[in-house]
C-alpha cells in the first residue's frame, strides 16, 4: 500500500486585522506589536473551512471526485448539536457518505489528519477532505485576546501524488486542565501561564515530536522544517530548545500578522514551513492540546509546494485594518441592532439545492440558465424539462449599492448583483470595500452566515471582490 | 379596459402625513365619506368596492380582506374585495372597480387605498419587513431604496451620473409639496440640502426618499353614460393597465434585467397607450403624476413612460420642462416624496392628483392652465409590477 499524503493544502486567512496595540490601548494596557486577523461578521468556523477546502480543492470540480468522507475540526463549533462535516459537504458539492466532526481539542485538526490515513488505510476513503477552522474569542481586554488570530485551512489526505508524504505520527491525550471553555462560557479559560507553559505545552509538544521522529526512524536532528502549534507565546522555542532542534521556525510571521489559530494553526505552519524545502526533506508539525499529536512527512516533488504560502501571502496583503469598536461589535462584546428573521426549516430543506450548494436548472430544451431554479423556462416556457446547473462559483459585479439601512455589525452593507456565467445572483457583497466595487469587477462567490433568524444559522453564497 | 367608458364621479382623500390620532379606520372612513359625498351619492348607492392596502397584519389593525374597508363604512350585504400588488396597489384597486364597471357588474363602484404605516416606527414599517420577513435567505440584505441603488449605480456607468437631475426632482417636487395643503412634507428644499443628507443607499440620500406615511384615499366609478345622466363634474378613466414583468425576491437575478429602468412600466404603459390612441405622450399629455418613490425612478421613469429617449431623463428635468411653467409638469402633488408613500392608497391618490388638475380644482400655484389629459403611474416591488393609468376630461373625448 501506498503511504498517504497531503494531496492539496488551502488556507483561509481572513480580510479584516486588527492592530494589537490599538486593541491592548482600549482597554488601557500594553501590547507587543504585531495584529491579529479577526474573522468578518459573517464569517464562523464552518464557512472559514469551506472557503479554505475551496481553495484545497481548486476549481476543477473534478477535485471533488473520490474524496469519501469529510472530516471538520474546531474547537469553535457553530452548533452544538448538528453536524458540520455534512453542511460542509453539501456546500462544496462533495458526495461524501463519511462525515465526521472532531470538536473540543486544540489538536483536532491533526487527529483528523490522523484518522484520515486511517481511514485511508483501512480501505473505507480512498481521499479525505480534512479540514480545521477556528474563531476562538478570549477574556476581551487579555493578552490572549490579542494574541490569537482567526483562520481556516483544508487539506486532502489520500495516497495519490502528494505535496508531502506521511512517514510518521504519534499523539497522546492528558487530562490536565489547562485550557478549557465550558457551555456557557462566552471565551475559552486559561489556567496560570506559567504553568500551562512549562507544565503542559512543552512537555507535551516535545513528547509527541520526540516519538514520531523515533517511530519514522528518525532523530530531531534529521528534520529541515519544524513547527509547534501552541496557544500561548514562546511555547515554541522552549519545545525546540527541549528538542535541540536548530531548524528555524516558521511561526514568526504568522505570530507578527495572524495570531495563534487553533485547530488550523498546525496547518498554516505546515503551508510556511514547506516553501523552500527541497524534494526528500523531512518536515515536523506538531500541536498541543489536551496531550498533542505530531505528524512528520517528507517533501515529494511537487510544484504545489509553496500553494499555501502563497494563499496566505495573498490574504496578507489584502489585509483591511479593522477598528476596535467595530471588532468589539462583531464578537459581540459591544451590543448590535438585534434582528430576528423569520425563517422556515422545510423551506430551506426543499431549497437545499439553491442557497447552500448554489445550484440552478438550465432549460434541456433551449438551454437558458435560472437561478434560482425554474421549473417553466423564461425563454421557451417548457414545462419541467430541467437540467441541473452547478453555477461556477466566481462572477464579475454588474452593479452595486452600499446599504446603509439593513442592520450589520459593520459600517455598511453592499449589495450586488454579479453575472455568474449565463445567470445572476443578487447577493451581500463581503470582504470588500466600498471603493473597490465597480462594474465588470471579478467576484469570488464564498459561503456566509446570512442570520441567525430562528436561533439556526443560515448560510448563502456572498460575493467577494478579488483584485 | 374595453366596452363603455368609465368616469371617476367622486374622490376623496385624507391629508398624508403622521395621524397618531387616527386609525385606519377613521382615515378609510373620511376619505371614502368625502368621495361618496363629492358623488352627490350615499353609502347605500354604493353597490360593490374595493380596499388597496398592500401589507396585511403588518402595522396594526388592517387585516387582509375587504372586511377592513366594509366593516368601517357598515357596508354589509355587497362584494367588498381587497387587492395587494405591491406598490401598485392602489391603481390596481382602481383597476378592479374599473372593470367591474365596464362589465356591468358593478354600477356605483367605491374603490378606496389605505395604508397606516405610521402606527409603528419607520424602521418597522416597510424595512422591517426586509430585514425580518419573506424569504429567509434569497435576496436578504435588500431594502427599497436599495433597489433603486442598484440602478443609479449602473445608470451612472451606462450613461453618467443621475445625481444633479436627482436633485432637481427632490428641489421641484419639495417645491410642489410645500404649496400643496394635503402633502406630508411641505418644506421647499434647495440643492444643498438635498445633497448634504444623510446617506441611504448608494447615490440615494435621504432627501431623494419619499416619507414613512399614513394615509388614505377613495374615488367612486361608474359609466361616462351615468355620470352624464347624474349631470355631475366628472373625469374620465380611459385607460387603466398594469403588466408584471418579474418576480419578487427574484426580480434582481434576472438577467434581462439592464438595471436603467423596468420593463414593467414600460409594458404597462404601451398597454395604456394603445388603448388611450397616444403615440407622443410628452406632447399629448398635459400633467404626470408618476412613481417618485427615490428621485432617481422619476428620472428613469421620465424614460420609461417614453417622455424622454433612454439616457436623457436627466435633460428632462433639469431643462425644467416637468416642473412650473413647463411643457409637461410631474407630480405638480409634490410625489411621493413630498406626500409620502402609504402603499395602498398612493396609486388611488395619484388618479385623484391628476383628476383635479383636469377639473381645475387645485391651489393657483399648482395649477395646470387648460389641462385635459394626464397619467398616473404606480411602479411595485421591486419594480416587478406596475400600473399606467390615462384620465381625462369628457370633452376631451367627444
Amino acid at each position: 500500500m501506498n503511504i498517504a499524503g497531503i494531496e492539496a493544502l488551502g488556507i483561509h486567512i481572513p480580510r479584516w486585522s486588527l492592530d494589537r496595540e490599538a486593541l491592548a490601548q482600549n482597554w488601557s494596557a500594553k501590547s507587543a506589536p504585531g495584529a491579529r486577523t479577526v474573522a468578518n461578521f459573517d464569517e464562523d468556523s464552518l464557512t472559514m473551512g469551506v472557503e479554505a477546502a475551496l481553495r484545497a480543492l481548486g476549481p476543477d470540480p473534478s477535485a471533488r471526485d473520490g474524496i469519501d468522507a469529510v472530516l471538520f475540526a474546531t474547537t469553535t463549533p457553530v452548533f452544538t448539536e448538528k453536524q458540520h462535516a455534512a453542511v460542509v459537504a453539501a456546500a462544496l458539492r462533495i458526495p461524501a457518505d463519511q462525515c465526521v466532526d472532531l470538536t473540543g481539542s486544540l489538536r483536532s485538526g491533526l487527529d483528523a489528519v490522523r484518522l484520515a490515513c486511517g481511514l485511508i488505510r483501512g480501505g473505507t476513503a480512498r481521499h479525505v477532505l480534512v479540514i480545521a477552522a477556528d474563531r476562538r474569542d478570549l477574556q476581551p481586554g487579555g493578552p490572549h485576546e490579542r494574541l490569537s488570530g482567526d483562520a481556516g485551512a483544508a487539506v486532502v489526505v489520500g495516497t495519490g501524488p502528494s505535496i508531502v508524504s506521511l512517514i510518521g505520527q504519534a499523539t497522546f491525550s492528558d487530562p490536565a486542565a489547562g485550557i478549557w471553555r465550558s457551555p456557557e462560557d462566552r471565551w475559552s479559560r486559561v489556567a496560570d501561564d506559567r504553568f500551562v507553559t512549562t507544565e503542559l505545552l512543552t512537555p507535551w509538544l516535545a513528547a509527541a515530536a520526540g516519538r514520531a521522529c523515533t517511530m519514522a526512524g528518525f532523530g530531531a536532528e534529521d528534520l529541515h522544517a519544524a513547527a509547534f502549534a501552541a496557544p500561548l507565546a514562546r511555547v515554541e522555542a522552549s519545545v525546540s530548545s527541549r528538542l535541540g532542534l536548530t531548524v528555524p521556525s516558521p511561526s514568526g510571521g504568522i505570530d507578527r500578522d495572524i495570531g495563534y489559530t487553533g485547530v488550523a494553526h498546525p496547518f498554516l505552519q505546515l503551508a510556511l514551513s514547506l516553501t523552500d524545502r527541497l524534494p526528500g526533506e523531512r518536515v515536523l508539525i506538531a500541536a498541543a492540546g489536551d496531550g498533542a499529536t505530531a505528524l512528520l512527512g517528507t517533501v515529494s516533488d511537487h510544484d504545489g509546494l509553496s500553494e499555501g504560502a502563497s494563499q496566505m501571502a495573498a490574504a496578507l496583503r489584502r489585509r483591511r485594518e479593522l477598528p476596535v469598536g467595530m471588532y468589539q461589535r462583531m464578537r459581540g462584546q459591544l451590543p448590535v441592532e438585534p434582528v430576528n428573521p423569520s425563517t422556515s426549516e422545510m423551506l430551506l430543506r426543499r431549497e437545499q439545492s439553491v442557497g447552500l450548494e448554489l445550484r440552478g436548472t438550465r432549460c434541456r430544451k433551449c438551454g437558458r440558465g435560472h437561478f434560482p431554479p425554474r421549473r417553466i423556462c423564461l425563454e421557451c416556457h417548457t414545462v419541467d424539462l430541467m437540467d441541473t446547473l452547478e453555477l461556477p462559483r466566481n462572477g464579475a459585479l454588474f452593479t452595486h449599492t452600499v446599504e446603509h439601512l439593513f442592520p450589520v455589525p459593520v459600517n455598511e452593507l453592499i449589495m450586488g448583483v454579479v453575472d455568474v456565467g449565463d445567470v445572476r445572483v443578487y447577493t451581500q457583497v463581503t470582504d470588500t470595500a466600498p471603493d473597490e466595487c465597480g462594474p465588470g469587477r471579478p467576484v469570488d462567490l464564498v459561503l456566509r452566515k446570512l442570520h441567525d433568524g430562528g436561533h439556526l444559522p443560515h448560510y448563502f453564497w456572498k460575493a467577494k471582490v478579488v483584485s | 379596459m374595453a366596452g363603455s367608458q368609465v368616469a371617476i364621479i367622486g374622490m376623496g382623500k385624507t391629508a398624508f402625513g403622521e395621524h397618531f390620532a387616527r386609525s385606519y379606520a377613521d382615515m378609510v372612513i373620511d376619505a371614502a365619506t368625502e368621495a361618496i359625498d363629492d358623488a352627490g351619492l350615499t353609502l347605500d348607492d354604493i353597490d360593490a368596492a374595493w380596499l388597496g392596502t398592500a401589507f396585511s397584519y403588518t402595522y396594526s389593525e388592517e387585516g387582509n380582506a375587504g372586511t377592513s374597508l366594509a366593516e368601517p363604512l357598515a357596508l354589509w350585504g355587497r362584494p367588498v374585495t381587497r387587492v395587494a400588488n405591491y406598490c401598485a396597489t392602489g391603481m390596481d384597486a382602481v383597476r378592479q372597480g374599473a372593470m367591474a364597471v365596464v362589465g356591468g357588474f358593478s354600477e356605483y363602484a367605491l374603490v378606496v387605498g389605505a395604508e397606516k404605516m405610521r402606527d409603528v416606527a419607520p424602521r418597522a414599517s416597510l424595512l422591517g419587513q426586509h430585514i425580518e420577513r419573506g424569504h429567509p435567505v434569497i435576496a436578504k440584505g435588500r431594502t427599497a431604496p436599495g433597489i433603486f441603488g442598484l440602478i443609479a449605480n449602473r445608470y451612472t456607468h451606462d450613461y453618467g451620473s443621475p445625481r444633479e437631475a436627482m436633485t432637481a426632482v427632490a428641489v421641484k417636487n419639495h417645491h410642489y409639496g410645500a404649496i400643496n395643503p394635503n402633502a406630508h412634507l411641505r418644506s421647499a428644499v434647495d440643492p444643498g440640502q438635498v445633497e448634504r443628507a444623510a446617506p441611504v443607499s448608494g447615490m440615494i440620500g435621504l432627501l431623494d426618499c419619499c416619507p414613512t406615511t399614513d394615509g388614505a384615499a377613495a374615488v367612486v366609478l361608474t359609466t361616462v353614460d351615468r355620470a352624464r345622466e347624474l349631470g355631475i363634474e366628472y373625469t374620465v378613466l380611459v385607460a387603466c393597465e398594469l403588466a408584471a414583468t418579474q418576480g419578487y425576491f427574484t426580480a434582481q437575478f434576472d438577467t434581462g434585467n439592464d438595471f436603467l429602468g423596468f420593463d414593467s412600466t414600460r409594458a404597462a404603459a404601451a398597454l395604456a397607450y394603445r388603448k388611450a390612441g397616444i403615440t407622443d405622450p410628452l406632447a399629448e399629455l398635459d400633467v404626470v403624476e408618476c412613481h417618485d418613490c427615490f428621485t432617481v425612478t422619476e428620472v428613469i421613469n421620465y424614460e420609461d413612460l417614453g417622455l424622454a429617449e433612454r439616457g436623457a431623463g436627466r435633460r428632462l428635468v433639469l431643462s425644467g420642462e416637468t416642473g412650473p411653467g413647463g411643457a409637461l409638469p410631474v407630480n405638480t402633488s409634490g410625489g411621493l416624496q413630498s406626500c409620502g408613500h402609504p402603499i395602498g392608497a398612493s396609486g388611488v391618490r395619484m388618479i385623484i392628483d391628476v383628476a383635479e388638475q383636469l377639473l381645475a380644482r387645485c391651489e393657483p400655484d399648482r395649477q395646470v392652465p387648460d389641462a385635459e389629459l394626464g397619467l398616473a403611474h404606480a411602479l411595485g416591488g421591486p419594480g416587478s409590477v406596475a400600473a399606467v393609468t390615462i384620465v381625462s376630461r369628457p370633452e376631451r373625448l367627444a
